[in-house]
């Protein structure tokens, strides 16, 4: 059907005053609130980076001081003073430090049990310390007293390697926060030796 | 004969720019707070990674000292602001140990106010020389006030932004504990500080 000029001008015109389609506003919003999320985002993320540097600063300090008290030790000792059970501490039961730590400025995380950020992984629980539990990342089983030989027996009076986990959870502004410190202890060229 | 006009009227135009207008200024109140984090932001970074690189020198120098040439040995609550080791390099052929220069690491305070944490080798000796580990060091601690108390309760009384003390127990090696408060000033004119606590055993 042909159209006069006259008559295609009101059709255009008509057209141009329809407005936009519900799927395009709905599409525009969608986009617009894409851009605002993800804005929003990178500026809370970028917030939180120096609180996150912050935490992990003194989640560090935090075992490497452990670390260096340790040091600081008779090494002999080390295990019935560090480990989970009172029994066996060398003044009287329950007066060692035992596993848990607390760290000035972290605060637990909500589903942590004891209340402390920080805790320290040895072999074995004690008051026994076994060379033959299962424990990949303490790299068990293992000779800890230098016989040459995986054995069933206690070694907490003769050990001679202390394999150990530092580790600090935490709930930090980004979330629940973690740093682990493993390392081996060792005895040999030691003053206390 | 009339004639279809394209165009907005005057209501559409008012309300297209009042909801212009509207979304410009909170896109402009997001943008300003967002320069504003990232400001701040830069600035809490730069405090925390002094703050991180003068603990991690002081702990490296000390690990290296010997426990027996610490000066002075100043158990809490005293504290000093300085502290002077060697370093054992090994024995001569009688036995006896043998150390390397001196070295200090002190706060010094400067004409504003404020003070450093300073290394120093040999001092006091004709080759002397003074590096500069920090430069925004208080006089006091965080949390500390000049009144004869532990405010911060560390155990130490009245300490400066640097202090030193050492642990020296029976039955243990020699601990030495720092305590560092770095401060600036940030973005918007308030103090910020970032504390550090370090302990060092002695390994020679």
């Amino acid at each position: 059907m042909l159209l006069s000029p006259l008559q295609r001008g009101a059709l255009h015109s008509e057209r141009s005053r329809q407005g936009m389609t519900l799927i395009e506003v709905m599409v525009s919003i969608l986009i617009l609130t894409l851009c605002t999320w993800m804005l929003s985002t990178t500026l809370m993320a970028s917030a939180h980076h120096a609180d996150a540097k912050r935490e992990r600063a003194l989640a560090v300090a935090g075992a490497t001081n452990l670390l260096e008290h340790l040091h600081a030790l008779p090494f002999e000792k080390i295990f019935a003073l560090y480990n989970e059970s009172p029994e066996d501490d060398p003044k009287s039961p329950g007066t060692a430090p035992g596993a848990h730590f607390h760290i000035a400025g972290l605060e637990a995380a909500s589903a942590d049990q004891d209340g402390h950020v920080g805790r320290i992984q040895l072999p074995s629980p004690g008051p026994a310390l076994l060379e033959d539990t299962e424990d990949e990342r303490l790299g068990l089983p293992r000779d800890l007293d230098g016989d040459l030989f995986i054995d069933q027996r206690d070694h907490a009076e003769n050990y001679m390697v202390l394999p150990l986990l530092i580790e600090v959870e935490w709930q930090g502004s980004g979330g629940r926060r973690v740093f682990r410190l493993q390392t081996i202890l060792s005895g040999i060229g030691r003053y206390d030796q | 004969m009339s004639v279809s006009r394209a165009g907005f009227t005057l209501v559409e135009l008012m309300v297209a720019i009042t909801i212009f207008g509207l979304v410009s200024a909170n896109m402009m109140m997001v943008s300003k707070t967002g320069a504003s984090a990232i400001k701040s932001e830069a600035f809490r970074s730069t405090l925390e990674d002094e703050a991180n690189l003068t603990s991690t020198r002081i702990r490296r120098a000390l690990l290296s000292a010997s426990a027996d040439s610490l000066d002075p040995v100043i158990q809490a609550p005293l504290g000093s602001d300085h502290l002077q080791y060697q370093m054992t390099l090994g024995a001569n052929e009688e036995g006896k140990t043998i150390y390397g220069d001196p070295e200090r690491i002190h706060w010094a305070a400067d004409p504003d106010g404020r003070g450093r944490v300073l290394w120093t080798t040999s001092p006091a000796l004709d080759d002397e020389r003074t590096l500069v580990w920090s430069s925004a060091i208080p006089n006091l601690a965080q949390g500390e006030l000049a009144n004869g108390i532990d405010d911060n309760e560390n155990l130490l009384t009245d300490e400066t932004g640097l202090a030193f003390a050492v642990h020296d127990q029976e039955g243990l090696e020699r601990e030495v504990e720092v305590y560092l408060t770095v401060l600036r000033i940030d973005p918007n004119g308030k103090p910020a500080p970032s504390q550090r606590r370090i302990l060092v055993t002695c390994r020679n």
